[in-house]
């Protein structure tokens, strides 16, 4: 049976050449762009004076990614035409792509707003992986709608251009000092801002609404460089595997291709990197197609660059045409022979286009779309096992050490010997505390009181024993502790990734919060010598996915990579991503899936922790140990319920983990023992309170309770505001 | 770079000494905070070099370096060829920063 | 004396040289990271197709070989000079069996079935890639690339581009005749090590040679030899507990650059007035500068840049020498961009010069 066309079925924008995709009809028509001089705040001392942003905020406003993302979202909603066909709110799921989302604090709250004005009470996922946020939010919800997850999702990207990130790039020195020319002269980006969505829907649905779809999504492909923070391989290696990750999804080959949107930023080492980039995935086809640079007219509009730039395409190809690039005049030596160096929309039919996203960090995305179907046959799905895990925590590395953590003054628990208090509260008087050994994971021994609760900031540990050997320069603390977690996983799992197998090994990090370091070393250097001397190093940590960046550098991890927020729950979200990615598709072997939580020195909420947890799931079941993730649901805000009993599927488990949602009904799911003991259920809160990282701990513990045998099969939920998501694991054989 | 008297006699010579070593202190300290070195600053060797090989810096990291001269040291250096060349070394820095006549600092 | 038309092709254009000198040992298994951490000086960071600069001590803390380990997929190779290959390889077993005596390690010895050669300066990548394959242009510094028959590391002492290219014994005689001949349109000549440490010594970059025999006889350490940046304090390796004591004893003086007027030659002493400050360790002529350069053991009272009252008791009298910051020269290395120059057009192209002002 082949794959489910899903589709395009609305599309909104709102950006610097004005509001909606007419707007941006009308100024790629009239080959205006909508680079303009910035009067909406200082730029005294920068290189230059140029921008493009939203033209009714071009003297002030309220300034403000919530609101442009619920402006695009209303319009692309209504150009769909659900109306009455649309489906039960909770079946509508919302993908958001940002960099900085709403000043540099709300992130899954920015999609939840958008769910909100649509009426959506699905699961929404904030994507933030830089500059390639929202190629990457369409294809998470290509994938979203065709898993059966979700009906209908609302898909794309907001930022706005503030004068701290104006400021960051004018010290990395990627600003041209004219109007960015891609692929010409002078070198250099121009920023931008702006929203953009899509809906996307099975095909199906849309023509039985008599509407025409604007594309289909064929295919969704992402990988990361592993080479450095804020400049691209060279090579283009990275971004060529996201390619051909995307045609291999679409099962499509470069020659089936008629157009190709780049990320095209106009500086030297992308537009380079990015030829040799198509050139590396498509060999001569590179250079016979027309490869449009949107950003001509819209400037990098960062988290919502890739589906506006998408849009525009899309509304060129209806219209039988290719976006022009503009300012194109002189080519730089070894670009891409056709950058579409006009003026106004060139006639060119599209039948099926690639639409490209390189980004800070590496972290690459593709998106095939097109006018025509090609059949795709389902694949079988594989088998996710989670081959090993790991954790910091207040305890310190190592979840023997979040066991082991024991209070001297509490008396060892009553019970002993099975479920839950084994895990937790075995106490054995004769037994001395277990001695750190550093690596994997030990026999559990040592008294650890239920009752006592990890605060505070991570306990020290030694990077070194999770990594083998640091880097010289020391990684800002949510790095750190993301390294250690996953040093430690990847130990505890006994592999060591060489070789061939590094494009085929990725990290998805679930993360809330800007790592809070990195911020505030870029506000204390902004405040110490002026905003031209914002501090770049910290600058660059504060995408979301900085940390899994440098942690894809440190262990050269050059697969997939993401980084998910969904506020509360997104460290077992990015777990569950990672299980579904393993699953469908056939890029990777390996994923490591993370929660991290850094604490921040000021405004900490009374009682949060600081931590990570992390697991390394693989496809097929690891030559050794290895737990069995049988199945798993991710649902909207609320229905953890009815996510918990997708993933049961009527089976039976010994137990639960939870973390979130107090109120979430647990003898409903009729726990039944599948093992010789209950094991109980159990709040993970009552161990940490850590937005990300504790339901990934979650899952690291239920995983471990299983292999020493306290359970053989264990449901693990988390919920929060943007979604709720549950897993089972079982023992193997 | 700055040359010192060859008659000078040897307390002439401790004083610039002095001043070298207190301007050395400051740059290893800036490069240590600036570059997040895990390093004391003593193993920080004067000759040391920046780019490649030595401290193994990149263009990113020289921008951080540029800027923290520029606002901590006050050194602004204008001439792109000047600031490659003062960016080789940690004594090349020193030299910058002594002919610039910088004042003495905390 | 080196020949100047080699120094001047190394500055220019770019040099070709036999690295015979030069030991390569594979090291595979699952101690292989172990065993060499205990050999080197420097934290052994370093992720596939990546290469770090080390040194091998000898339990005295005094340089044994002047080396880079570099990543492979699945093994690490270490590029050696300084001893022969049979020290070397008695060494690294010696190392082995005091201290990681299970350690599951293969050690080979790719002298017999290799050859190594260099290209070195401004236009090196240009000769490196037409002969190599383009692959070249995309290597960043202390990278390496496979090519077809060959592996090409990007490293080199001169202060110019420089790589180094590991070829097995079947293509080696083909290799070095295509850089040759590709060569000799760009320039390009065959160069001594002579001339290759001539360079070296410009540019303040380590080199056995240049440690013998004075540096030696004077027992420096990396710490007066101002190389520890390639120093873990931290790791525990071969020479460390002799690099603690030196440290904690307290360094008396510190290797230091120098340029005279007339000759200077290693061993001479270096006197501030009559009192004795240090001693010559080696010098040579610089065609460039036109001056001798060198460098010194100095106190660490006079152990600075920017000093001309010492004075080295050369052959002839005294000679006036003026301590400086290394590099000596603004090569043309840091100005010349694959992207957009090329041999062929090098008269045209404004560079800055040589000399810096």
């Amino acid at each position: 049976m082949d794959r489910p066309e899903i589709c395009i079925s609305g599309a909104g924008a709102i950006s610097a050449v004005g509001d909606g995709c007419a707007a941006l009809t009308s100024a790629m028509s009239g080959g205006r762009d909508g680079i303009r001089e910035i009067r909406r705040f200082d730029v005294d001392g920068f290189s230059t004076r140029l921008a493009a942003l939203y033209p009714r905020w071009d003297e002030g406003g309220p300034v403000s990614a919530i609101w442009l993302a619920v402006a695009a979202a209303r319009e692309a909603w209504a150009d769909a035409r659900l109306g009455s066909a649309a489906p039960a709110p909770e079946r509508i799921a919302v993908v958001l792509g940002t960099c900085f989302g709403e000043k540099f604090e709300g992130f899954s709250e920015l999609t939840e707003a958008v769910a909100g004005a649509v009426g959506a009470r699905g699961p929404c996922i904030t994507v933030s992986t830089a500059c390639s946020s929202s190629t990457s939010a369409v294809g998470i919800a290509r994938d979203l709608v065709e898993g059966g997850d979700a009906d209908v999702a609302l898909a794309g990207g907001a930022d706005v251009l503030t004068r701290e990130v104006f400021a960051g790039f004018q010290a990395l020195g990627a600003l041209s000092t004219g109007k960015c020319a891609p692929f010409g002269e002078p070198p250099g980006t121009t920023l931008g801002e702006g929203a953009g969505f899509v809906v996307i829907e099975p095909a199906s649905g849309a023509r039985a609404r008599g509407l025409s779809p604007l594309a289909l999504v064929l295919g969704y492909g992402v990988s990361g460089d592993a080479f450095h923070e804020a400049a691209p391989d060279p090579s283009g290696s990275g971004l060529a595997r996201a390619i051909r990750a995307a045609l291999d999804d679409a099962e499509l080959r470069p020659e089936e291709l008629d157009h190709v949107s780049a990320h095209g930023t106009g500086t030297e080492s992308n537009d380079r990197a990015e030829s040799r980039a198509l050139r590396t995935a498509l060999g001569p086809r590179a250079d016979a197609i027309p490869v449009s640079a949107a950003k001509s007219f819209l400037g990098h509009a960062q988290g919502a660059a890739g589906v506006l730039e998408l849009i525009c395409s899309l509304l060129c190809m209806r219209g039988g045409a290719v976006p022009p690039t503009l300012r194109c005049g002189v080519r730089r030596p070894g670009m891409v022979a056709d950058p579409v160096a006009a003026e106004r929309p060139r006639p060119h039919p599209v039948e099926r286009m690639l639409k490209v996203s390189a980004a800070f960090g590496g972290a690459n995305a593709a998106l095939v779309v097109g006018r025509r179907p090609t059949p795709r046959p389902s694949a079988a799905r594989r088998e996710v096992y989670v081959a090993g895990v790991g954790a910091v925590s207040p305890a310190g590395a190592g979840l023997d050490a979040l066991l082991g953590a024991s209070s001297a003054a509490s008396p060892p628990t009553a019970q002993a010997g099975t479920g839950i208090d084994a895990l937790l509260g075995v106490s054995s008087a004769a037994s001395p505390p277990a001695a750190q050994t550093g690596t994997g994971i030990d026999a559990l021994l040592g008294a650890r009181n239920k009752q006592v609760r990890l605060t505070g900031a991570a306990g020290a540990f030694d990077l070194a024993l999770a990594v083998r050997a640091a880097p010289p320069r020391d990684l800002d603390p949510s790095s750190r502790l993301l390294a250690a977690a996953a040093g430690l996983a990847l130990a505890d799992a006994g592999i060591s990734v060489r070789g061939a197998a590094r494009d085929r090994s990725g990290l998805f990090t679930g993360i809330s919060r800007v790592p809070w370091y990195s911020l505030e070393e870029t506000r204390r250097s902004i405040d110490r010598r002026g905003i031209a001397g914002v501090a770049v190093g910290p600058f660059c940590g504060i995408v979301l996915n900085a940390p899994a960046g440098r942690c894809a550098r440190l262990f050269s991890l050059r697969g997939p990579l993401l980084a998910l927020s969904a506020g509360r729950g997104s460290g077992l979200l990015s777990i569950l991503w990672a299980a579904e990615h393993l699953s469908r598709r056939r890029d990777a072997d390996l994923l490591l899936a993370a929660g991290v939580d850094e604490l921040p020195e000021r405004g900490a909420r009374p009682g949060q922790a600081e931590g990570a947890g992390v697991a390394a799931l693989t496809a097929g079941p690891p030559e050794r140990g290895g737990v069995h993730l049988e199945r798993w649901a991710i649902a909207g805000p609320g229905a953890v319920a009815r996510a918990a009993a997708q993933a049961l599927d009527g089976r039976p488990a010994d137990g639960a983990l939870v973390d979130g949602d107090p109120d979430l009904d647990l003898p409903a799911l009729a726990l039944e023992p599948a093992g010789p003991a209950p094991f109980g259920t159990w709040d993970v809160r009552q161990l940490l309170d850590a937005e990300s990282a504790a339901s990934a701990i979650a899952f690291a513990l239920a995983a471990m309770a299983i292999r020493r045998g306290l359970a053989r099969r264990l449901l693990v939920v988390a919920a929060g505001n943007s979604l709720s998501c549950a897993a089972v694991l079982a023992a193997r054989g | 770079m700055i040359v010192t008297d060859p008659e000078a006699d040897p307390a002439q010579i401790a004083r610039y000494v002095e001043r070298r070593k207190e301007v050395l202190h400051r740059v290893r300290r800036m490069l240590q905070v600036s570059l997040g070195l895990s390093r004391e600053l003593d193993e920080i060797d004067p000759d040391t070099s920046l780019f490649g090989t030595g401290l193994g810096i990149d263009s990113i990291d020289a921008v951080e370096v540029v800027i923290a001269l520029e606002s901590e040291m006050h050194v602004r250096i204008e001439d792109p060829l000047e600031r490659k060349l003062a960016l080789r070394s940690v004594n090349s820095l020193v030299d910058r920063i002594l002919a610039a006549g910088a004042p003495h600092g905390p | 004396m080196v020949p100047e038309p080699e120094l001047r092709a190394l500055r220019g254009a770019a040099g070709l040289s036999k690295l015979d000198h030069v030991r390569p040992i594979r090291f595979r298994g699952d101690g292989a990271f172990d065993l060499l951490d205990a050999l080197v000086s420097s934290r052994l960071f370093v992720r596939e197709n990546e290469m770090v600069q080390t040194l091998l001590l000898d339990p005295e803390g005094l340089p044994f070989a002047d080396a880079v380990i570099a990543q492979e997929e699945d093994a690490l190779l270490l590029l050696a000079e300084g001893p022969s290959m049979e020290a070397l390889l008695a060494h690294v077993r010696r190392v082995k069996e005091e201290r990681c005596p299970s350690a599951a390690v293969e050690i080979e010895d790719l002298s017999t079935g290799h050859a190594l050669f260099g290209v070195d300066g401004p236009y090196a990548w240009e000769v490196a890639a037409e002969a190599l394959g383009p692959d070249v242009l995309g290597a960043p510094y202390l990278s390496f690339v496979r090519l077809l028959d060959a592996v090409l590391f990007r490293a080199g002492k001169t202060g110019e581009y420089g790589y180094l290219v590991l070829a097995p014994s079947g293509a080696a005689g083909e290799i070095w005749s295509r850089l040759r001949t590709i060569g000799a349109a760009q320039g390009a000549v065959e160069v001594s090590l002579a001339a290759l440490d001539h360079c070296a010594l410009e540019n303040w970059h380590f080199s056995m040679r240049l440690y013998e025999p004075v540096a030696r006889g004077l027992h420096l350490t990396p710490l007066e030899l101002q190389l520890q940046w390639r120093v873990d304090r931290q790791k525990d390796f071969v020479g460390a507990p002799a690099l603690k004591a030196r440290r904690d004893a307290g360094l008396a003086g510190r290797v230091t650059c120098f340029t005279a007027g007339s000759e200077v030659r290693a061993g001479q002493p270096v006197h501030l007035g009559d009192a004795r400050q240090g001693t010559v360790l080696e010098a040579a002529w610089s065609p460039f500068r036109e001056e001798w350069i060198g460098w010194a053991y100095l106190d660490l009272a006079v152990a600075w840049p920017g000093l001309s009252a010492l004075k080295v008791a050369g052959a002839g009298g005294p000679v006036a020498v003026t301590t400086r910051s290394p590099p000596l020269l603004s090569n043309r290395s840091l100005h010349v961009d694959p992207h957009r120059h090329s041999h062929q057009t090098r008269d045209q192209d404004e560079f800055p010069p040589l000399v810096p002002r």
